[in-house]
């Protein structure tokens, strides 16, 4: 009878390239499966898998330089909403899936009517990250409210 | 187990086509496996590129020191699977009904599409793997891939008190 074999026989960039193929969610969760999982889990390798294909042309975009020394620091440091684009977008990683999270300013939006001050105006709230935002007088404008409640990011 | 040759039929067979060039891999147990050269290249980068700086197939045997024969045999069942269907559905059925078999020969062929370097194969492997344990606890992960817990029991409270979201 051969040896009872499983895959914590395997080289730890073996366990990295099978935890690629779950979710960010997985892959932390397996940090307590064994220490050579722990050792798969953090690899650079595996969580380049979950950063967005084009985050090198993200990060140059960040308002504030972003620093990190893994790229599974990178994703976590991504999971709280960057600034980019001169403040008028935010990027962020939704935790458990990886998912891309992209916040638009209500300046940069095309709203119906939103130049008429009859419907909208912009005015100040300490919420939101963007200094303005747009506000509708009109009832049957719900649908635009709705929009823009994304664009609010929770303060610090 | 005995040392002759083993015929690996590809296609419809590869003894009604002399044409067709082969080579032989060796197990580490001596056993030896004559396969097609284009339906083992098409699958293993390590070999493409022995036989390209070899400069040709002739009398090419290569041995893979760290693959037995019943690992050998049935990874290149897979391949034959794989190199027969245009799509993955098939060989990816083939990898699941293996884990479910024989989870300990499943591991050995993933090793071994790794050593030998056949990447596609390897990627499918993999996912096959992933998708059994996407969503299990811990302990369902270690009991199914038959592991054991190498932590003490300060180190995996740490673990959960750093990641708990991942945790709940």
């Amino acid at each position: 009878m051969e040896a009872v074999k499983s895959l914590d026989d395997m080289p730890s960039d073996v366990v990295s390239k099978v935890l690629a193929f779950t979710t960010p969610a997985d892959a932390v969760r397996s940090s307590a499966v064994s220490r050579l999982f722990r050792a798969a889990s953090s690899s650079d390798e595996l969580w380049k898998r979950f950063l967005p294909s084009n985050i090198d042309e993200i990060l140059p975009r960040a308002v504030a330089p972003i620093e990190f020394s893994s790229k599974e620091e990178l994703f976590f440091r991504l999971c709280d909403p960057i600034l980019i684009d001169g403040g008028n977008e935010s990027f962020a990683l939704e935790r458990s899936t990886g998912r891309n999270c992209l916040m638009v300013s209500s300046r940069d939006l095309w709203i119906t009517w939103g130049g008429d001050n009859r419907y909208w105006t912009f005015t100040s709230d300490y919420e939101s990250s963007w200094r303005r935002i747009r506000e509708d007088f009109n009832p049957r404008c719900k649908k635009h409210r709705l929009v823009l409640e994304l664009m609010y990011l929770k303060p610090e | 187990m005995s040392t002759e040759s083993k015929e690996i039929l590809v296609g419809e067979s590869s003894q009604a086509k002399p044409e067709k060039k082969t080579i032989v891999l060796m197990a580490s147990d001596g056993d030896e496996f004559v396969v097609d050269v284009d339906d083992i290249t098409n699958q293993s980068e390590m070999i493409r590129n022995l036989i390209s700086d070899m400069g040709g197939t002739d009398g090419l045997q290569v041995p893979l020191l760290n693959v037995t024969a019943p690992v050998l045999a049935k990874l290149l069942e897979l391949f034959n699977v794989s190199n027969k269907n245009d799509d993955d559905e098939e060989v990816t059925q083939k990898v699941k009904e293996l884990m479910e078999a024989e989870l300990n020969m499943m591991i050995d062929v993933l090793g071994a599409a790794n050593y030998i370097e056949a990447t596609s194969f390897f990627d499918l492997s993999c996912k096959v793997l992933a998708d059994k344990f996407k969503g299990m606890s811990v302990e369902e992960v270690r009991e199914f891939l038959n592991i054991e817990c190498d932590f003490t029991e300060e180190e995996l409270q740490q673990i959960h008190a750093e990641n708990a979201w991942a945790f709940d």
